[in-house]
């Protein structure tokens, strides 16, 4: 059963001046459970991709269905409600708040839901314990190291327990041993805890390891 | 709300220029808006003797027309007598004058020197709340009788008798011979229909008095009795004597009296008009709106500054679930906490400034004359719920003209530009 379905999504960016074709009649379609990666050259559009399966950006044709919803039709507050209850993103820059602690970073998806203090905090405990970071719960992003910011982000994402989670270069900034541990954690979410995962990554190595791997060029999708 | 608190401190301590800048201006600001504002205030809130500010109306002067001639005037006392006595829902009345007079008190202890009078009759003290220091206060009796008893401020006493216990001695005043039955506090000239030094009776009865006009009538309605009611019978009286005097083609003109305490206030309480309160309301209106605009456009750049560095995290609250509409409120709420920390200590600033140094306060407002070289700007005075309330309401407007606008644009930035800005 497709959980992401990508029906012939093209993207334009237009300028005054220019008019530049990030994707090209784009179609795929991931099973739920799957794990996905996406790999291809620089501005190929693999993020754009990305972008567009997590709502963050519209496309300029086509269709996208989510989890048998029609994404293309929904309202702002309805897309930020979708984005919160299904999706989780890791980003290469992990994009932690500064300003907040482990706890508030991770808790921080959960602020947008009507749920109470106590169910909040279960959730934020047991996420972090989960991925071995419970030990860090009260210290701020600059006193991590990129491994264990990494680590917050994936609880980040994955506090509400969204379906699919969207992973841009997510080892991009690790160095091998960290990449491979955040790499283990990914594989473990997608194999026992049932998450689709969609990945773009430069890393051959653990592309393969993937379920599937979707290569780009110039906006389509080449094999 | 602990960890929005704690984020904000981390916010502005990741940015200390901006911060200190915001936090200062805020505090100036509020500062600036809380010296005018008590300036204004005080004239309306209530505090010792004239504890009944906010329920206390006052007859206080009328114009007469006649074909040759038109005269206009504080009251004296047939017009008191004529237009305010015996009003029906009126639980105390006195009669007052409205002006203190210059005068000089001696005793055997000391050379003259300077001290201004009040006429009062025995009722003003059931109407204000002077505090009883030495002796008692004269009655209707001693009023009645014309005698020469009067009561002094503590302050008086001492500088004449070397003592606030100075009841039942004896002093001159204007050369007249006075038996001192009490001694009260000090009164603020900020109360300046209670401040005296000297309190002399004032015999309602007293024929070289009533030709004098000089004189209030300040009423305290009884409970449940409306100013409006109070106007109605006073202008059933006008109308009355109009029509007595109707063969002379001489008539009363009736302005709305008796006046409440704003009105009492107001710059435009003349004898010939009707003091024009709401257009005085609407001045100082602009002036707190300017007051606070100036500022706040300021302190809305500030806080464009301070959000364009937290790009990034609205992207990423973004692209979590959160709303514009959550965005702004929350910008809202935490400018907010920053303005109530300025403007906290903005009051305070205002305060301490205005107890030990009211002339900054009152020269806001013009209240500045050698009559007033001895006043004293109590906490008490200006800690009350209503300055509190403005205050806060000020702090709260502040913050919504600042930050409007900056959370507006945090709101709009999509979260792909966020989240690149921050790649970059």
């Amino acid at each position: 059963m497709p959980i992401i379905k990508i029906s012939s999504v093209g993207k334009v960016y237009r300028t005054k001046e220019i008019e530049t074709t990030a994707l090209e009649n784009v179609n795929l379609t991931v099973e739920q459970g799957e794990f996905v990666s996406i790999m291809g050259p620089s501005g190929c559009g693999k993020s754009t991709l990305l972008n567009i399966i997590g709502l963050l950006d519209k496309p300029t044709s086509g269709k996208v269905e989510l989890m048998d919803t029609d994404c293309s039709s929904l309202g702002d507050t309805a897309i930020a409600a979708f984005r919160n209850a299904n999706l989780g993103f890791v980003f290469q820059s992990f994009h932690l708040i500064p300003t907040l602690n482990v706890y508030a970073n991770v808790e921080m998806p959960l602020t947008y839901r009507s749920m109470g203090h106590s169910e909040r905090s279960r959730r934020v405990h047991e996420t972090l314990e989960h991925l071995g970071m419970s030990h860090r719960i009260r210290h701020y992003p600059t006193q991590l190291s990129g491994g264990q910011c990494q680590r917050v982000a994936i609880a980040r994402a994955i506090v509400g327990r969204p379906s699919i989670i969207l992973a841009d270069e997510p080892t991009g900034n690790l160095d091998s041993t960290m990449g491979e541990e955040v790499m283990n954690l990914l594989h473990k979410l997608n194999k026992e805890d049932g998450h689709t995962i969609v990945m773009v990554t430069h890393n051959e190595a653990q592309a393969r390891k993937t379920d599937r791997i979707i290569r780009f060029f110039d906006g389509r999708i080449i094999s | 709300m602990k960890t929005k608190i704690i984020q904000i401190y981390r916010d502005l301590r990741s940015q200390p220029v901006i911060a200190w800048v915001t936090l200062l201006g805020t505090t100036l600001s509020m500062f600036l808006f809380m010296t005018v504002l008590m300036g204004e205030q005080i004239k309306y809130v209530p505090f010792p003797p004239e504890g009944n500010r906010g329920r206390l109306v006052y007859g206080m002067n009328y114009e007469l027309n006649a074909p040759d001639y038109s005269m206009s005037s504080y009251l004296g006392f047939e017009q008191a007598r004529l237009f305010y006595d015996n009003l029906q829902g009126v639980e105390k009345q006195a009669w007052l004058e409205q002006n203190t007079s210059p005068g000089f008190a001696g005793s055997d202890r000391t050379s003259a020197i300077d001290a201004e009078s009040r006429r009062v009759d025995s009722n003003y003290w059931k109407l204000f709340n002077h505090t009883l220091v030495d002796g008692r206060l004269f009655n209707e009796n001693e009023t009645q009788s014309a005698s020469n008893s009067v009561v002094l401020t503590e302050s008086l006493a001492r500088k004449l008798f070397g003592t606030a216990k100075a009841a039942g001695m004896t002093f001159t005043y204007n050369l007249e011979p006075q038996t001192v039955v009490g001694v009260v506090k000090d009164v603020s000239p900020l109360a300046s229909i209670c401040y005296a030094e000297v309190y002399l009776p004032l015999n309602h009865a007293d024929t070289l008095l009533s030709k004098n006009c000089g004189i209030m009538v300040a009423m305290l309605p009884e409970q449940g009795t409306g100013i409006e009611a109070l106007r109605a019978q006073v202008e059933g009286r006008y109308a009355t004597e109009n029509t007595r005097l109707l063969p002379d083609s001489t008539r009363y003109v009736y302005h709305g009296q008796p006046y409440d305490h704003e009105q009492y206030s107001s710059d435009t309480i003349w004898s010939n008009t009707t003091p024009d309160t709401r257009e005085a309301r609407r001045k100082q209106l602009l002036t707190y709106i300017i007051l606070l605009l100036v500022p706040a456009i300021n302190l809305s750049s500030m806080l464009n500054s301070r959000l364009r560095q937290r790009v990034g995290e609205f992207g990423i609250r973004r692209a979590y679930g959160c709303t514009r509409g959550r965005i702004i409120t929350d910008v809202l709420w935490e400018n907010l906490l920053v303005t109530l920390a300025g403007g906290i200590i903005g009051i305070i600033l205002a305060i301490m400034v205005a107890v030990l140094n009211p002339d900054i306060v009152l020269s806001s407002k013009g209240i500045f004359s050698p009559v007033y070289s001895e006043y004293h700007i109590s906490a008490g005075m200006l800690l009350n719920w209503r300055m509190i309330g403005m205050a806060f309401l000020a702090c709260l407007i502040l913050n919504i003209i600042s930050a409007s606008v900056p959370a507006w644009r945090a709101s709009r930035v999509s979260p792909i530009d966020a989240i690149s800005a921050c790649n970059a």
